[in-house]
């Protein structure tokens, strides 16, 4: 890569870092209002008690196991493209990596608040490491995820040790008084980088190391959370396939979700010179893929126990494919699942938009189909008693919302101190800057001549 | 925007109305929280009237009856096998007090379990002099409140009766039986745990060592700058 296109990719990566412009102000004043009603939802709760939501004794779980499940989900999507890409030395992952790892830490700070949300008394989550109970899954999951948290941020941080160094020089330049604060903090946390062949091994190691225990750590993690569910009685919940179904099913989202991520920061942070339209189409392929290989392991749930017609789950599959929550199970099926894999699979014009778009539905349905896992397995009655039904309350809606916006807000937040793209993976998978002269690297000359994407 | 953008968002827009209308989110304003009846097939909520506490077995009338109620007494007894529990007998009787045969008696206990609610014991129905019973094996010992109930008399509301059960002889305690492969679930713990650990080590390793390799070779290179 010749050095004029790494300087930019560099101007553009630490561009946004202590730099706050009117827009960047009124996202953080909406996000953070809609974080702040959804907190305020939640000390409303603390305050009364869960007699404020939909939850009741037939359906005691909701929104917030659904939402768990969720963002958990979309966190795996965002650990796993990033280590998948490093693993098999992806070319093309340079730019996307760190909005990936950041997602990934994002939605996880958000997902795992939620028990703690649906214990109603947040005081009592200290009993359950007090009194733990190994045989619990709830232990489990509280081991699992915490490891998951830790490793997380440990492999958000490591990669970002090269690029704090690139930050602490760019800035050194500046003579904004962000930047004079933020240098000391940047030489702290990159602990003296300076690409020396030395640091480079343990970091090469380090960064391997994680991105190694990354993929099983999340695979557990979501098997965890499957096992919540399929180590009880309940009629398709205790299914052996739950746990790779719920693997796949946060990889899905997972990946729509960072998609949607990527697409937004390309535009808002102007990175379209170097997130360009093959990484859409790239982790377009990614998302037909895990599409694909959900839509057969749901097939495979859904005739394992339809065939046999099992007294205990038919009322449920009944309820799925004709019955109350029919509307939803087709949207989901249809909407969420069959519709963005045509879209994202077609060949055309609008690469970026359809991937967008797909991601959207990707997203939209997945959060469906936990809806339709967790409270028609709860309504159904396993003793002699009637349907529960479940509205959920403005507090949950609210909590929800709060919660999805805490995502995008924690990201802004994040990429204002920190590189939004990795310069040292640019460095890695491009190999060092040549002299200006050089011939232009094949990949990033059409930014000479005006070009940057065929979207 | 483009005609392919407009489709997809009208697409996104149908799947969120769809999804409103499925959740049932009308009706969401704050304030407007809408819980489920609690279940009634095996618990319902009490009826009014408080008896007097104690007692091995403290007959108390059911208040505020119907002129027309059928007529319910209650005792409790030791079953004749001491293991079996209680016997919970109800006599009951139609208004104008004649033996009423056929009717069902239901009996329950009074328990707080999220709010004071029946817990169904068993139900039975009464012989020619109108008496009905059930075997009672509380599950702990002290002060258990019982109501009987009683149903299907011709010509006569449901009647009640409350007693209170001094229990000393209780269920034992569930115990699941020793699995042949117990050995194997007693060591399942101590494999994960060591699974954790190590995985805590690697992440440990993994960002201390790769903190220690950075600051030496940032170290190195100082010390050569002063060498040099």
């Amino acid at each position: 890569m010749d050095r004029r296109t790494r300087g930019l990719y560099i101007e553009r990566a630490v561009w946004p870092i202590g730099r706050g412009d009117r827009n960047f102000w009124i996202a953080v004043a909406v996000l953070g209002a809609v974080v702040a009603a959804g907190v305020y939802a939640w000390i409303y709760q603390v305050q009364r008690g869960l007699w404020v939501t939909g939850l009741n004794q037939k359906v005691s779980w909701g929104f917030y196991i659904i939402n768990c499940v969720f963002f958990i989900g979309i966190s795996y999507g965002g650990a796993m493209t990033s280590a998948i890409l490093r693993l098999t030395n992806a070319k093309w992952r340079a730019p996307l990596t760190r909005i990936a790892e950041a997602t990934a830490v994002a939605a996880l700070l958000v997902g795992a608040v939620y028990p703690i949300v649906d214990l109603g008394r947040p005081d009592r989550f200290v009993n359950i490491i007090r009194y733990a109970q190994i045989g619990s899954p709830i232990v489990w999951d509280v081991t699992a995820i915490t490891t998951y948290m830790i490793a997380s941020f440990v492999f958000l941080y490591l990669p970002l040790i090269p690029d704090l160094a690139v930050a602490r020089e760019a800035l050194s330049l500046s003579h904004r008084r962000e930047a004079k604060l933020l240098a000391p903090v940047y030489r702290f946390l990159s602990l003296g980088w300076r690409g020396r062949p030395a640091q480079e091994r343990a970091l090469a190691r380090g960064v391997g190391i994680m991105a190694v225990l990354i993929i099983p750590l999340a695979v557990s993690v979501h098997s965890v959370l499957a096992w919540l569910f399929a180590v009880t009685v309940r009629a398709e919940w205790h299914s052996t396939i739950f746990a790779p179904l719920f693997v796949l099913g946060a990889m899905f989202s997972g990946v729509a979700a960072v998609i949607v991520v990527i697409a937004a920061f390309r535009k808002v942070y102007g990175l379209q010179r170097f997130i360009e339209a093959k990484h859409f189409r790239y982790l377009s392929y990614l998302l037909i893929a895990l599409g694909a290989a959900y839509i057969y392991f749901m097939v495979s749930e859904y005739i394992t126990d339809g065939y046999v017609f099992e007294e205990s789950t038919t009322p449920v599959m009944e309820a799925l494919f004709t019955g109350p929550f029919a509307i939803a199970f087709w949207a989901f099926s249809i909407g969420g699942l069959l519709l963005p894999i045509v879209i994202a699979a077609l060949p055309g014009r609008f690469p970026i938009a359809r991937a967008v778009g797909a991601s959207g539905l990707v997203i939209a349905g997945m959060w469906l189909k936990r809806f339709l896992i967790v409270v028609p397995g709860m309504a159904e009655p396993i003793m002699p008693w009637d349907w529960g039904r479940y509205s959920p309350s403005w507090v949950e809606v609210t909590i929800t919302l709060g919660s999805a916006a805490a995502i995008p807000l924690m990201l802004i937040l994040f990429f204002r101190f920190f590189p939004v793209m990795s310069v040292h993976e640019l460095d890695e998978v491009e190999g060092r800057y040549e002299p200006a002269h050089a011939p232009l690297a094949p990949g990033y000359a059409p930014l000479y001549a005006g070009g940057g994407g065929d979207d | 925007m483009t005609r392919g953008l407009r489709v997809l968002i009208a697409v996104l827009a149908l799947v969120a109305a769809t999804v409103v209308l499925q959740l049932d989110l009308r009706g969401l304003l704050p304030g407007q929280v809408r819980l489920e009846a609690p279940n009634t097939m095996l618990m319902s909520p009490p009826s009014s009237g408080q008896g007097a506490p104690g007692g091995v077995s403290a007959q108390r009338p059911a208040a505020a009856a119907a002129p027309n109620a059928a007529r319910v007494q209650l005792r409790t007894s030791a079953a004749a096998s001491a293991p079996d529990g209680y016997v919970l007998a109800a006599s009951v009787a139609t208004p104008d007090g004649r033996p009423a045969a056929g009717a069902t008696v239901t009996f329950y206990e009074v328990v707080d379990l999220l709010g004071s609610r029946e817990m169904l014991i068993d139900s039975a129905t009464s012989d020619g002099r109108g008496n009905a019973s059930v075997v009672y094996l509380p599950a702990r010992a002290g002060s258990h409140e019982i109501v009987a109930r009683s149903t299907g008399i011709a010509k006569a509301a449901s009647g009640e009766a409350r007693s209170t059960l001094e229990a000393t002889v209780t269920a034992k305690a569930y115990a699941p039986e020793t699995p042949s492969i117990s050995a194997f679930y007693n060591a399942v713990p101590y494999g994960v745990g060591l699974v954790v650990l190590a995985v805590w080590l690697l992440i440990a390793f993994a960002l201390l060592g790769t903190a220690r390799g950075v600051v030496r070779g940032a170290r190195r290179e100082e010390e050569k700058g002063v060498i040099a």
